[in-house]
């Protein structure tokens, strides 16, 4: 069986008398990308920092890439990539140089700067200095920057928020390319659609604890409420009707709404994950 | 190709980062030879000697000469008393207030019938005029003199020699110098401020090195080197070298360009070097205190204000109060006026050697475990 890249036993840390992580436990394979969701206060950074050893946890253990995160942090550290909600980057120096700082601190000799930057859409602003870069072209250097030491694991916070479309489609390209060479991703986002088709895990974080963990699809059958919405024209008024899949007789119902004269058109109505997740937190992933 | 950094290698990329930032950086590189700049230029625009002559102003112009031969029986050119005559005391008043003439601030009015008045056994008043410059005490010292002069003056009227003016024979004096006797060579106005100036350009490059930790702590990008393999230590090692890269490496040109290398290089250079490690562990507490350029050079200005009175009090020597010997400039300054004023040499200098490196260890070691736990909480 292959070595959980990120493997986390009861993990918890708290500031004072509030406790940010408590008690939480997952794996995450090499090769996957792991959603962890979650509102503001959740608990997610506190796990990440704990996770990139920024942080040591308060209880339980939490091992990367074998290493216990509280052991030698520079044994995994050099193996890992972390791209901060944050945009630290020295705003004073060029893309390249950037990268090719960071490469020096993990020792790596031959890095192709201008091929990263290639990839992230970045190759035409090498050699502008980072405080001409918008929000957008920041956040792609952020990701080249977690890139440098071609990580065997990567930390994404909330690596596509607030960016256009084309930005978000790019990068979440690159992070599917990053899972496909077999890096793991630990991605947390408060975009449900994000985590739904980029993420293989999901983990739903709520003060500290984590409510529920499966594929995106498993947790939409297991929690989701099927169903059928379907508009007719009826006495020149539009009328709307809602099927319930799981109830019984939905199968007559839908049967006869479709035969129906006057059918206008038929939606089908799946949960979302963040439906599910109001569902089982009781609140919004904003707050 | 992926290895596992050296520490060396780690602080060496910091360091050069750091320092290719602050030779990017407009504002510090228009700031650093300006600075610096000012600070040689004051130097060598300060007088560089001290002029010993005391200008007295005599009136009416009949007293000029009895009162020259009474100041100077032998004739001596080094007497160090040039004797401006005016013709009534009125004249004397008017310049003394500073009317465009000579530059005085003291000047003797006797009557115009001092000497008939003297030889027919009267006391004729004699007038001590000063300005407000002179002190009392200095004031009250002249009125003594003029009293001497006066009987000198007698006795060179009657045709005697004016040392047999008084009534007695004064015993042989013997004077004592502690130290070095510069007699004729006294030390500079430039001498003196040279610890000033030095501290200045320790103190722009501290600044400097202060805006650069606070930029890192500010721009949170310290957190990103912290997921590297970098360490918090190689952090504060990086940002101790860049310091004294900076720090020194300033003071290294003001030092040369204003020739204070000359006589003791060696001393001067542990000196410096000392004061170099001491501002820069301020410019670090003052960039983990601040934001950003401004703030930092606030803190940076509330923390090196006190160090710089030890050098006013060089300035003045004898006029400082006790408590001036605590403050942890107080070894460097007077490390660099015995070193650079008086010629003072390794012996003379090893308590302020050793008082200066003490606090420098000292305020390094705090700087060190407060920046530490800045950029932890960072």
């Amino acid at each position: 069986m292959t070595e959980p890249a990120i493997q986390v036993e009861g993990l918890g840390y708290a500031y004072g008398e509030l406790k940010a992580v408590d008690g939480i436990d997952f794996r995450v394979a090499p090769g996957e990308i792991f959603g962890f969701l979650g509102p503001n206060g959740a608990g997610k950074s506190t796990t990440i920092k704990m996770l990139t050893g920024q942080l040591a946890p308060a209880a339980g253990r939490a091992r990367v890439l074998g290493v216990d995160v509280t052991g030698d942090r520079a044994t995994f550290q050099s193996r890992i990539g972390v791209c901060f909600e944050e945009k630290n980057l020295y705003l004073d120096m060029s893309a390249r140089a950037n990268l090719r700082f960071f490469a020096r601190l993990f020792g790596v000799r031959d890095l192709d700067a201008d091929g990263l930057l290639r990839r992230v859409g970045l190759a035409d602003r090498a050699g502008d200095r980072v405080k001409t870069f918008s929000k957008g072209l920041r956040q792609r250097l952020m990701l080249a920057r977690a890139l440098v030491n071609t990580p065997d694991v990567l930390f994404l916070d909330e690596p596509t928020a607030g960016l256009d479309p084309a930005s978000s489609l790019a990068i979440r390209a690159l992070i599917r390319e990053e899972a496909g060479r077999g890096a793991a991703v630990l991605l947390t986002t408060h975009d449900m659609a994000e985590a739904d088709e980029l993420s293989d895990r999901v983990a739903f974080l709520h003060a500290g604890r984590i409510h529920a963990l499966d594929t995106p699809e498993n947790l939409k059958l297991a929690h989701g409420r099927r169903s059928v919405k379907v508009r007719r024209r009826v006495d020149g008024e539009v009328v709307e009707q809602a099927i319930d899949l799981d109830a019984d007789g939905a199968g007559a119902q839908l049967e006869a709404a479709v035969g129906a004269d006057g059918l206008l058109t038929i939606h089908t109505e799946e949960a979302t994950l963040e439906s599910i997740f109001i569902q089982m937190t009781g609140r919004g992933l904003d707050g | 190709m992926r290895g596992r950094p050296s520490r060396l290698g780690i602080v060496a990329a910091i360091v050069a980062k750091d320092l290719r930032s602050f030779a990017g950086d407009r504002l510090w590189l228009s700031i650093t030879p300006l600075g610096l700049g000012t600070m040689i230029a004051a130097f060598w625009i300060l007088p560089g000697s001290v002029d010993e002559t005391v200008t007295v102003g005599i009136a009416p112009t009949t007293m000029a000469a009895p009162l020259a031969a009474a100041v100077n029986p032998d004739g001596d050119e080094q007497a160090g008393i040039e004797v401006v005559p005016f013709a009534d005391e009125a004249a004397l008043v008017a310049a003394i207030e500073g009317d465009g003439g000579p530059d005085l601030s003291v000047g003797i009015a006797f009557p115009s019938d001092f000497h008939g008045r003297l030889a027919a056994g009267d006391e004729p008043t004699v007038a001590l005029i000063t300005d407000t410059s002179v002190p009392p005490a200095l004031s009250r010292a002249l009125v003594g003199e003029v009293r001497e002069l006066a009987l000198g003056m007698g006795a060179v009227a009657q045709g005697l020699d004016p040392r047999d003016a008084l009534p007695v024979r004064l015993p042989p004096e013997s004077a004592m110098v502690v130290g070095e006797d510069r007699a004729g060579d006294q030390v500079s106005l430039r001498e003196r401020m040279q610890p000033m100036l030095a501290l200045f350009v320790l103190m722009i490059g501290a600044i400097a090195l202060g805006g650069l930790v606070a930029v890192e702590i500010d721009g949170r990008t310290v957190r990103a080197l912290l997921v590297t393999p970098a360490r918090a230590g190689d952090v504060l090692v990086a940002k101790g070298i860049t310091g004294a890269v900076l720090v020194l490496g300033q003071a290294l040109v003001f030092l040369v360009a204003t020739g204070s290398l000359g006589a003791r290089p060696l001393l001067v250079l542990a000196l410096v070097v000392l004061g170099a490690l001491m501002m820069s562990a301020l410019g670090m507490l003052a960039g983990a205190a601040g934001r950003d350029f401004m703030s930092t050079m606030f803190f940076g200005l509330v923390l090196f204000t006190p160090l710089m009175i030890p050098t006013f009090a060089a300035l003045f020597p004898g006029g400082a109060a006790g408590w001036i010997r605590l403050l942890p400039s107080h070894g460097l300054v007077q490390g660099l006026v015995g070193t650079l004023g008086y010629g003072r040499g390794w012996a003379e200098a090893a308590p302020h050697l050793a008082v200066t490196g003490g606090w420098a260890v000292a305020i390094f070691g705090i700087a060190l475990v407060v920046l530490r736990r800045r950029l932890e909480a960072s």
